[in-house]
């Protein structure tokens, strides 16, 4: 069935596109309570881990377009 | 009167606390936190040898395991990147959510507040504050192997009325948690 799924470049790309949509809105989610953790708890590391959220969402939507785009 | 029928008053016991780089909303200007907890830091070593074990995953059975067909094989081989891009930021997603988790579910003690705020999930959180006075008894204990070796334990404060009583869980030297706030209280405490 997997097999048969994957022969199709099309159904590939839809694939990995719901996947990345899904990391992608959970990284929004993150980052959003990151900030209003950040307004209510203020320490050195909460910046931190932000900048670290939205590496991942640059690399994720990177990722995404890469695969809807160039492959 | 002579000095010499006056009680001396005893010297105050200084509350064994250091300088912590940390604030919160709605903190006064003297307001000043004496005591921030958190889970002890062995809690977090199930997630950290989980994240580690399956980032190293891959290259191990690449090198292990060169002839097997992984059970990957029915993607074509120039989407493999993209499907280890996606597994190593679901990882790293799964330690940052972890370490977000440990980091923000604290409790502080300042010398006015008692501040608990809980991050137990990514879409939940709860702030909960009562003032030093509502403090009715404060108990804590220790359970379990780990706790007794690493010396961390849970710590409970009842607070008076129907107000929420505050709970930290595995945090590290309960005792000397429950003597700062005692001695912010003056009210007795007690070890399970």
């Amino acid at each position: 069935m997997l097999d048969l799924l994957f022969q199709s470049i099309f159904y590939i790309k839809i694939i990995f596109g719901i996947v990345l949509l899904g990391i992608l809105v959970f990284e929004i989610i993150l980052l959003n309570r990151l900030r209003a953790m950040n307004t209510i708890l203020r320490q050195s590391t909460g910046k931190l881990l932000e900048v670290i959220t939205i590496t991942l969402f640059v690399a994720t939507l990177a990722i995404l377009l890469t695969t809807l785009a160039i492959l | 009167m002579p000095e010499i029928f006056t009680t001396p008053t005893p010297p105050e016991k200084p509350i064994p606390y250091t300088s912590i780089n940390l604030s919160f909303a709605e903190q006064e200007p003297d307001e000043q936190v004496l005591l921030i907890l958190r889970k002890h830091f062995i809690t977090n070593v199930s997630w950290i040898v989980n994240g580690i074990f399956f980032f190293i995953l891959p290259p191990v059975i690449h090198i292990v395991f060169p002839d097997i067909q992984p059970f990957i094989s029915f993607i074509p081989s120039r989407f493999l990147p993209v499907f280890l891009a996606i597994y190593y930021i679901s990882i790293m997603l799964y330690m940052l959510t972890k370490l977000a988790t440990w980091l923000y579910d604290v409790f502080i003690i300042t010398q006015k507040r008692i501040v608990d705020i809980d991050f137990s999930d990514v879409i939940y959180h709860d702030v909960a504050i009562t003032k030093v006075e509502e403090v009715e008894d404060v108990h804590y204990n220790h359970g379990g192997f780990l706790s007794s070796i690493f010396n961390f334990g849970n710590l409970f404060i009842q607070t008076q009325g129907n107000k929420a009583n505050f709970e930290a869980y595995n945090i590290p030297n309960p005792s000397h948690a429950a003597q700062i706030i005692i001695s912010l209280t003056g009210k007795g405490g007690k070890d399970d």
